[in-house]
């Protein structure tokens, strides 16, 4: 798994440019809108990066080549979640130092950074796991091209959901709202925590079954 | 070293079936035409496609036994894939590192160097030749037992795969248990290369031979319609008509020689051997 960890780190690191590109737009749009902005932008974009991966694997036949390497099926897939999950935090942690440096030189207003990052991370750590734990499985399975639709079409039907869901419990988005903010952030923290996980692993046992099955 | 066992493989309108084998110490061609069937048998070897039935055995073990470490004694060349474009050789010096072992970091470098490999370069920015002899050098650098290698020298010129053939043959010298598996449709490669080959044509192995006895006891002969009619045809494999009369293939050459002496008896290559195993009756 080493050697895949290494394939991958060394892909995302010839994308310098564009991550260099990422930061200085996430530092731009902090300074425009609110200073947490930097950390939601570098996230989610970071986090797509990592999953640009799978498509670099996917060019040119290169699955092929690289099950021909001394891995195993396996191994790749919990590789590309561990990798992706880990790189995510790299960027954050970066984000955030960048944040912490910019509200100690007076730059960014430290309350308004402190009041908005908690609830910006819950939710970018929801979307995160959301996009991560739907695009895998769809990229591994359909490759980067066709998993485009399906995701779209995926994000579609959500929003169908939620539209027909509201037009037949106009109270319910209220209630739940409500709900939310009644219920104590610790609590809020816990469920999305395990809620993450079972999506997670689910997911990645999908993606086993799928490359598993793939021939090349 | 490799056994294949009765193997089969469907895709709709294609079949292989095949029975082969890889000794140690020994350099096995493959010849045929393109789609044949070469590929899919290194990839049903590589586990890359799931065999329907048959047995394939690599280092006396089954198949699905083999572990990741014996996968690290496999060299592996395939036609039409390999390391991401986007990355440099020094990427894949670095890759290569932590999947093998026993990979070479100096020799590589310094094989790099032999043949002109910028190492900052990407893969990308590399001609065909330079490709090809990266993905050959890649395959050679951990000191693999067996060599899988589809179609090494394909799209290249005269002196680029006299370079990647001479490679393959240093390495094989350097350990006499070492085997190797190559394809090529190319029969000049194979023919001064492998110790033995096997022709694959629609999925099945339609003939296989010690390249030497190739070389000494097979002949094509020429004759005209009249000489056909006299002529002994029990050693006779593949007849093709031509204008002149028939042209036949034969794999006692000898025996032609030594009864037919006023006959046009020549050698045979592979190149017109594959030509009457495939257009001959």
């Amino acid at each position: 798994m080493k050697g895949l960890f290494m394939k991958d780190f060394l892909i995302l690191k010839n994308q310098g440019k564009t991550i260099l590109i990422v930061f200085a737009m996430g530092i731009m749009m902090s300074l425009t809108f609110e200073p947490a902005t930097l950390v939601f932008y570098v996230g989610m974009l970071g986090c797509l990066l990592a999953l640009s991966t799978i498509s670099y694997d996917e060019a040119d036949n290169g699955y092929a080549f690289i099950f021909s390497l001394p891995i195993k099926r396996k191994s790749y897939v919990l590789e590309k979640y561990l990798f992706i999950f880990v790189s995510t935090l790299v960027f954050l942690a970066i984000s955030l130092l960048i944040s912490a440096i910019m509200s100690l030189t007076g730059v960014y207003d430290i309350a308004i950074l402190m009041e908005d990052l908690p609830s910006m991370m819950l939710v970018l750590f929801v979307t995160l796991t959301l996009v991560c734990d739907v695009m895998i499985p769809l990229r591994l399975k359909f490759g980067s091209e066709k998993s485009r639709i399906y995701l779209y079409l995926f994000y579609a039907l959500a929003g169908i959901l939620i539209f027909v869901g509201q037009k037949l419990f106009p109270s319910l988005g209220v209630t739940v709202v409500n709900r939310i903010a009644a219920t104590p952030a610790a609590l809020i923290v816990g469920i999305v925590a395990v809620f993450a996980i079972v999506a997670t692993v689910v997911s990645e046992k999908i993606s086993e079954k799928i490359i598993m099955a793939k021939q090349f | 070293m490799l056994k294949i066992k009765e193997l089969k493989k469907t895709y709709p309108g294609f079949e292989l079936s095949c029975d082969l084998e890889v000794p140690a110490g020994r350099i096995t061609g493959l010849i045929g035409q393109n789609g044949a069937g070469k590929s899919t048998l290194y990839k049903c070897i590589l586990q890359l496609c799931f065999a329907d039935s048959g047995r394939i055995e690599l280092f006396g073990n089954d198949l699905k036994e083999i572990t990741e470490k014996d996968k690290q004694d496999i060299g592996v060349v395939l036609a039409e894939s390999q390391f991401s474009s986007y990355i440099t050789i020094e990427d894949a010096i670095q890759i290569m590192k932590c999947f093998y072992d026993a990979f070479d970091e100096n020799d590589f470098r310094s094989k790099c160097r032999q043949f002109n490999l910028d190492t900052k370069k990407k893969i990308k920015e590399l001609s065909t030749g330079m490709k090809a002899k990266l993905n050959v050098l890649l395959a050679l650098s951990h000191k693999a037992k067996i060599l899988l290698l589809d179609e090494p020298t394909v799209g290249l010129d005269v002196l680029a795969r006299d370079d990647i053939l001479a490679m393959i043959r240093e390495y094989m010298a350097e350990d006499e248990e070492r085997a190797a598996l190559i394809s090529s449709h190319i029969s000049s490669d194979l023919e001064t290369l492998c110790d033995d080959f096997y022709m694959i044509h629609d999925g099945k192995i339609i003939l296989h031979e010690e390249t030497d006895r190739l070389l000494s006891d097979y002949a094509i002969i020429k004759v005209s319609e009249e000489e056909y009619e006299k002529l002994d045809r029990k050693y006779l494999l593949k007849v093709k008509k031509e204008a002149f009369g028939y042209r036949c293939l034969s794999d006692q050459r000898q025996f032609y020689m030594n009864n037919y002496p006023q006959l046009v008896i020549e050698r045979s290559g592979i190149d017109e051997l594959i030509e009457l195993m495939l257009r001959g009756e």
